[in-house]
Order: structure tokens, then C-alpha cells, then sequence
């Protein structure tokens, strides 16, 4: 084979693997935390649990909103409101494009609740709304100590508010950030770059008298490579990890900006 | 024929190709920070604007409630008036002293807040209305939003201060007028609770 080809195969082929494994990588440890409902506090029984996380995947399948629910132990003195918004936003709760979720955390501990709105339900849901959600129907369910019924019917009343503001709908599947993308063409390049040098100086030794040819070899593959590079964004971007709406495909992506209120009973 | 020139040839182009290549991407990743940290201040403004906007209702919510302290409800409408008169555009975010005088005006803000809600406490009646619940948790949502905006915009002046100083972005910075934020301070208005002296 021509000397030009196996370098250009050469390199795509390890390019694409370690491509392959930068995405595919971080996308199975995320698939750890995709579940809807997390008792920590063992407030639930298996079967509610099961209930419970039934309902609210029906529910994201057919209306796309989000609705994740957390339970813990204790918040060891952290802020109920932060902690919620942040977590909305780091799950991604609800989907990228209309940030249409709600985390409801429940602190066993300090005995309080919060209901996190993603920004594109605040409409919807608004604070005063999530407080009333908070005070006339968790509250007095959980003071009785009937958690399973107050987070019931808490996730109805939020779905009953919800109705109607977003409906099951196409949506455009993920783009990945850009920001990555840059950081890989840099990689690629350096890598690039090095590896022609090895070459270069390789095929020096050789010394068979077509010295002149060497930089357009070097500089082939490195064209390339560049243009694969550059365009990643795009083609991996489109093929959609995420999926379209629904939970099939775990949380969307939705952002939180600190909506909702919450109460202790 | 060997040639060595076109080895050194090959190495200088491949230097001033990377050169390029990390002074093109590194200005264009400044610029994206310096949008992210603009975009991160617009949301603090939002949502201080949030809480101005609040306040009138609850002025007029405590008033027709009855008898309450005059002057209480006056700092608050006093303090709102002052914080909203100093508007902190996303290019005066190099100015720190301007920056400061924007952070103290809306911690005097929140103190003011803070103190009418405890002597609040002390009006059962205005506790029971409806309308003064709701307005609670309006107030609280915005605080909410206030920390998370100003959480996230400490953290994208975080990375962005740490991207102007690294190399190679930091032979450049200066060159294209980025320059040191400075991130926004705890509110030391807001941190304490206000205190309240209920015997006088």
C-alpha cells in the first residue's frame, strides 16, 4: 500500500476510537443518576418507590415535563432552596430547550421540603403556587408521617398546574456544547503534531533521497485530521444521546434558576 | 539529497500554524467567557429588578393591613429607591468601585427587607392575610434567585479570571482588553438577621 494511505488510516482509526470512548465514557456514569425517584431516606416503601417513579415517567413521556424526586437524610446545614435549584440544574431536570422540570427534595432530618421549578415552568408554577403545593398538601400529610400520600398528591397538583403549559411535543434532539469541541480540535492537533514529527524524523533515517517529499506527507494526513476535528461539533452533536422529549432517554438538560419555595412541617 | 532546510521549513510552519491556531482559539474562548460572565450579570440585575418590583405590593399589602411601624416601611421604601437608582451595565463590570457601590446600595436592600419581615412577627393580623403569605414567598423566591445568580456569575468570573491569566490566553488578554472582574461579595446585610429591639 501506498506509504500516504496507511498514515492517513493510521490516524483516523485511533482518532475515531479514542473519540468513541471520550463520548460514550461519561454518558454511562451519567446513567447512574438518571432515576426519577431516590429515597435516601427511606421513607418509601419499595412498592411506593416503584408507584411513584411509575407515575412520573408516564408522566414525562407523555407531557415531556419532568418531575425527580429526592429524599435524604439530613442536609447537614446546607440551604434546601440551593440545594434543590442545584440539583435541578446539574441532573438537568426537564429538557434542554424549554427547561420544563421540578425537583421536589425532601430533608427527613430537618423535617423540610422544597419544591425546585425549572425556569420554563415558572410560569406555570409559581412560587406562591409551589408554596401552597408545599403548606396545604405535603405539610399536613407529613406530619401524620404519610409520605408516600403527600408526595402523591403533591406530584398531582404540580401536574394539574403544569397541564396545558407544555404538551407532548418533537422535539430537536441535543446539541453538545461548543466548548468541548474546541478542546478537542486543540487535542487532535497536538496530536496530529507530534505524530508528524515522529514521522518526519523516522522516515529521515531512512534516507532513500526523496527528501523533499516528506512535508507533504506530514501535511496530508494533518489536513485531514483537521477537517475531521473541526467538524465534530456537528456530527456528533446531532445524533442525540439524549433523545427527544419523554424519559426515555433520562433528564433533558433543563436549567433552574431558583423558582419555587418550599416549607418544613 | 537530503535537504535541511526543509526540515526546519516544515517545523517553522508547523510552529506558526500552532501559534495561530491557540491565539485564534484562545481569543475566541475569552470572548465566550466574557459573554458568559455578561449574560451571568444580566441575571443578577433580573433578578434584583424581580425584588424591587415586589416591593410596592408589599408596602401597600402591610399598610392596608393596619397599623404598622412607619418606620420600618419607610427604610425599605427608602432603600428600594436608592437601589434602583444605581444601574451597573455589563461594561462598567470592570469598575469594582462602582461594582461595590451597586453591591452595598441592594445589601441595604435586603437588611431593610429582612427587618420589616421580623417586626412583622409581631402583627398577627398582617401574618394572616392571604395576601402577605403570598408576598413572603414571593419574596423568598427571589432571594433564591439572588443567590443562585449571583452563585453562578462568581463562577463564570471564576473561570474567566483564571482564563485571562493562563497561558498562552494571558499574552493576549491584555492586548484585547480583558482585564481582572471582581466577583461579588457575601451580602453582609443579608447573612446577619437584622436585629430587632421589641421592649422599646
Amino acid at each position: 500500500m501506498h506509504p500516504r494511505l496507511i498514515l492517513i488510516r493510521r490516524c483516523s482509526i485511533k482518532n475515531w476510537i479514542l473519540l468513541i470512548v471520550l463520548i460514550i465514557a461519561p454518558q454511562q456514569i451519567l446513567a447512574q443518576q438518571q432515576r426519577i425517584v431516590v429515597d435516601n431516606a427511606g421513607i418509601l416503601t419499595p412498592q411506593e418507590e416503584e408507584r411513584l417513579s411509575l407515575m412520573l415517567r408516564l408522566y414525562a413521556d407523555s407531557t415531556s415535563n419532568q418531575i425527580a424526586i429526592r429524599t435524604l437524610q439530613s442536609l447537614e446545614g446546607q440551604d434546601i432552596a440551593e440545594y434543590a435549584t442545584e440539583l435541578g440544574q446539574s441532573l438537568g431536570v426537564g429538557q434542554a430547550e424549554t427547561d420544563n422540570g421540578v425537583v421536589i427534595v425532601v430533608s427527613k432530618e430537618d423535617r423540610s421540603v422544597f419544591i425546585a421549578v425549572g425556569y420554563g415552568l415558572e410560569g406555570a408554577i409559581p412560587d406562591v403556587l409551589a408554596g401552597r403545593i408545599v403548606r396545604d398538601v405535603i405539610v399536613p400529610d407529613f406530619r401524620e408521617g404519610r409520605y408516600y400520600a403527600g408526595l402523591a398528591r403533591a406530584v398531582d397538583s404540580i401536574m394539574l398546574a403544569a397541564a396545558g403549559e407544555y404538551t407532548a411535543e418533537a422535539l430537536p434532539p441535543r446539541q453538545t456544547s461548543g466548548r468541548k469541541g474546541d478542546f478537542g480540535g486543540i487535542f487532535l492537533f497536538l496530536m496530529v503534531v507530534v505524530f508528524v514529527i515522529v514521522m518526519t524524523v523516522r522516515n529521515g533515517g531512512g534516507g532513500r533521497g526523496h527528501g523533499r517529499r516528506y512535508g507533504n506527507d506530514g501535511l496530508i494526513p494533518l489536513m485531514f485530521l483537521l477537517g475531521h476535528a473541526s467538524g465534530r461539533g456537528g456530527g456528533f452533536g446531532g445524533s442525540g444521546f439524549g433523545g427527544g422529549g419523554g424519559f426515555g432517554g433520562g433528564f433533558g438538560g433543563g436549567g433552574f434558576g431558583g423558582g419555587g419555595a418550599g416549607g418544613s412541617w | 539529497m537530503r535537504n535541511p532546510s526543509t526540515l526546519i521549513l516544515i517545523v517553522v510552519v508547523l510552529l506558526v500554524g500552532f501559534a495561530g491556531c491557540a491565539g485564534c482559539g484562545t481569543y475566541n474562548s475569552l470572548i465566550g467567557q466574557e459573554e458568559a460572565v455578561e449574560e451571568a450579570w444580566g441575571n443578577i440585575q433580573t433578578a434584583y429588578q424581580r425584588r424591587a418590583d415586589l416591593i410596592p405590593n408589599l408596602v401597600n399589602t402591610v399598610q392596608a393591613a393596619g397599623e404598622f411601624e412607619q418606620e420600618t416601611l419607610q427604610a425599605v421604601t427608602e432603600a428600594r429607591a436608592r437601589a434602583t437608582s444605581i444601574n451597573v451595565s455589563a461594561d462598567d463590570l470592570g469598575d469594582p468601585a462602582r461594582l461595590a457601590q451597586f453591591q452595598q446600595a441592594q445589601s441595604q436592600l435586603s437588611g431593610a427587607l429582612g427587618r420589616l419581615l421580623v417586626v412583622s412577627e409581631n402583627y398577627p393580623q398582617l401574618q394572616a392575610t392571604a395576601g402577605f403569605r403570598d408576598l413572603q414567598i414571593q419574596l423568598e423566591g427571589t432571594e433564591n434567585r439572588i443567590n443562585t445568580a449571583r452563585t453562578r456569575y462568581n463562577g463564570a468570573i471564576r473561570s474567566y479570571n483564571t482564563a485571562i491569566r493562563q497561558f498562552p490566553a494571558t499574552l493576549f488578554a491584555g492586548m484585547f482588553g480583558h482585564s481582572r472582574r471582581s466577583p461579588f461579595e457575601a451580602d453582609s446585610g443579608a447573612q446577619n438577621a437584622p436585629e430587632v429591639d421589641f421592649d422599646s
